[in-house]
């Protein structure tokens, strides 16, 4: 967001409303009817609807979403053959003797299906596997690991976190020292380790909807990647359970759990969001980082890890099947991260951003 | 500050207790049987299985074999044999751990160099184009994947333009004679330069980022206005005001952030084909080798609980408040 933006924003947000409403709607200055009472959600999305940027990301999210459940699909209808099926055989896809997978729009007779089927990207490996369709599908798969493993760490880091600062005490010291445990782990060796011993157990539940190895990383990352959050909620909770309104809420004889409900809950809501859009980001690049070692999504399944895994085999030949999968990344995560700060500066315009 | 001394370095001991126990519990778990892998995978005999079992000590419980490792470990000051290759782990990670290290030390150099010199000019020219262009580097530093950029440079500099090596690693210290490898100090440097822009991108990103946000924060406190006021020199102001203030949460977050880099090493090292820690991790979960994983985690362990404690005595050593609190 431009500074001249931000300061418009920061103008209606705060002493200029009335002022500014009333431009807007056209009515004279001071007309006490043309002023109206705006809610705190109205005026994050007042905010955030001027942020372009912000607007932009939130849009190629959902075209991001949009592609890898419904457009993948479609696109396998279209394109005559799966992202699994393997077309070794055909000499127009994988060359021989050299084992080379075929360039850019490549056309070949589907042996399956005896049609002219094309691929748009050309061969993902020496199987013959459809690169584009390998991209769409590992959208589906990187958006999952990453979505679902933003929710389970913000359950636990906003419960045991939460707890932490509101209750204090005990609780606060164990949960405070787990903390700091956790954070001890040699973080990325522990969870590649642990997905190279106990992965291949876990591989094999799907719960009939999710491919491979997708519920294995949520679940590693979920239990190691709680302690930030909790961090972030502990520090929230301390400074609001010293406020004044908490302090009338408790002397009204209001119990603790409606004080949570109905005061601390609502305050934790925005740095939530905020923050859960960032760690998305974060857990995408990790995805793709681990399937690369070979330790995460099974290399039967496609994901945009694995098809970065496989790229460099062709490194000299087929440059571009390196280029595909990390610019899928790069867009999604900087899709994630832009909309997280553009977010942030709706939540809280004085937060200063850029 | 003794007192502080004292319990930062018992944390220290517990901490590597839980973490190595929880690391054990875990390799414990593992579906692999390592006397399998000694014997020879599928061909494995039952002669072979049996003294193997009865040498690797996995017929007795748990606790026991724990017991038996950290007496190994804290006493001998050894951390077993590798199940694939008999080799001792010991001298596996002497020689890997010192590749590890030049890339986390020279990539941590590259990123202070990048993150200081752009931080704090963006942070004294906010909204110049340098600030700008800065701020989209940052954009993309955070968000593109470091595998991916390791594949990039070593395309582009490596196989197109053939300025530097794509692969492989110089000793520092001159190569083994006869090994015909390249050795000495330029092909070290010459060898790691690719892999430290690697490494070095993601946080200097990161440090750009926040040491900017902390040079603009220092640059409207009172007491700059008050030096200014008083009509010291705007380099004086700059050097013994504000960076002196600005800086100060970077050196802990540096030593915080070299022990997470050691993990993060993993990726470069395999993009580069380094032979360090990573890598050796790497190849041993591809080789069912989970004793030399074992090893790799515990010695990282030690290291990032090391680094740690020394970054919490040099804080409190510089900052009274923290000691006192």
């Amino acid at each position: 967001m431009s500074q001249t933006e931000q300061d418009q924003v920061v103008v209606s947000g705060a002493a200029g409303l009335g002022a500014a409403v009333a431009t807007e709607s056209g009515s004279e200055l001071g007309d006490p009817a043309a002023v109206q009472a705006r809610g705190y959600w109205e005026l994050v999305w007042r905010r955030f609807r001027r942020d372009k940027v912000a607007i932009a990301s939130a849009i190629f999210i959902v075209f991001l979403i949009s592609v890898a459940f419904a457009g993948a699909p479609i696109a396998k209808h279209y394109s005559g053959h799966g992202p699994n099926d393997i077309f070794a055989a055909s000499p127009e896809i994988v060359k021989l003797p050299s084992l080379l997978p075929a360039g850019p729009w490549t056309h070949f007779q589907n042996p399956n299906t005896g049609k002219e089927n094309v691929m748009v990207l050309g061969a993902a490996n020496r199987l013959g596997q459809d690169e584009f369709l390998r991209l769409l599908y590992g959208a589906r798969v990187s958006l999952e690991v990453a979505i679902l493993s933003t929710i389970g760490v913000m359950i636990l880091g906003v419960i045991l976190g939460a707890s932490a600062g509101y209750f204090r005490g005990t609780t606060d010291t164990v949960i405070s020292r787990l903390t700091e445990i956790t954070m001890a782990f040699p973080l990325l060796l522990f969870v590649i380790a642990l997905a190279a011993t106990v992965g291949p157990r876990l591989n094999a539940i799907t719960l009939g909807f999710f491919p491979q190895g997708v519920v294995t990383l949520v679940l590693i990352f979920s239990i190691f990647g709680w302690f930030y959050p909790a961090r972030i909620m502990r520090a929230q909770v301390l400074s609001i359970r010293e406020k004044e309104y908490v302090e009338a809420a408790r002397m009204i004889g209001a119990s603790d759990a409606r004080i949570i409900r109905s005061h601390v809950i609502p305050h934790l809501i925005a740095p939530m969001i905020v923050y859960s859009t960032l760690i998305v980001a974060s857990y995408v690049l990790f995805e793709a980082g681990l399937s690369f070692l070979g330790v995460g999504i099974p290399l039967t399944v496609p994901s945009w890890g694995n098809l970065l895994s496989s790229a460099p085999e062709y490194y000299t030949t087929r440059p571009l099947l390196m280029l595909w999968p990390g610019l899928a990344v790069l867009m999604t995560t900087l899709a994630f991260n832009l909309l997280g700060d553009g977010l942030r500066d709706a939540f809280d315009p004085r937060s200063g951003g850029r | 500050m003794f007192r502080y001394l004292i319990r930062r370095i018992l944390w220290a001991i517990f901490l590597f207790l839980v973490i190595t126990f929880v690391t054990f519990v875990i390799f414990f778990m593992a579906p692999n049987n390592p006397a399998r892998a000694m014997c020879g995978g599928d061909q494995a005999g039952p002669v072979c299985l049996k003294t193997a079992t009865e040498k690797l000590g996995l017929d007795k419980p748990l606790p026991v074999q724990y017991g038996l490792f950290l007496k190994r470990l804290v006493w001998e000051h050894s951390l077993g044999t590798s199940y694939a290759t008999s080799q001792s782990i010991n001298e596996t990670i002497k020689q890997a751990a010192p590749v590890t290290a030049s890339l986390v030390f020279g990539g941590a150099v590259c990123w202070m160099i990048i993150g200081l010199s752009v931080g704090i000019f963006s942070a004294l020219r906010p909204r110049s184009l340098i600030d700008r262009a800065a701020m989209v580097f940052v954009l993309i530093g955070v968000s593109a994947h470091p595998v991916w950029i390791g594949l990039i440079f070593s395309y582009v500099f490596g196989v197109r333009l053939h300025i530097t090596p794509i692969a492989n690693y110089a000793n520092f210290f001159g190569a083994p004679p006869d090994s015909g490898l390249p050795g000495g100090p330029v092909q070290w440097a010459y060898h790691m330069i690719l892999p430290w822009m690697t490494f070095a991108i993601l946080f200097a990103a990161l440090y750009v980022r926040m040491i900017r946000a902390n040079v603009m924060e220092t640059l409207n406190e009172d007491y700059v206005r008050t030096a200014r006021a008083k009509g010291a020199p705007e380099q004086r102001i700059l050097f013994s005001h504000v960076l002196r203030n600005a800086l100060l949460p970077v050196v802990t977050m540096l030593g915080m952030d070299i022990g997470v880099a050691l993990g993060g090493a993993i990726f470069t090292e395999y993009v580069y084909q380094l032979p360090g820690l990573g890598r050796t991790s790497v190849i041993a979960i591809q080789a069912e080798d989970l004793a030399t994983l074992e090893g790799v985690v515990v010695f990282a362990t030690i290291a990032i609980l090391f680094f740690n404690l020394i970054v919490d005595l040099l804080y409190a050593w510089i900052d009274p408040r923290i000691r006192l609190s």
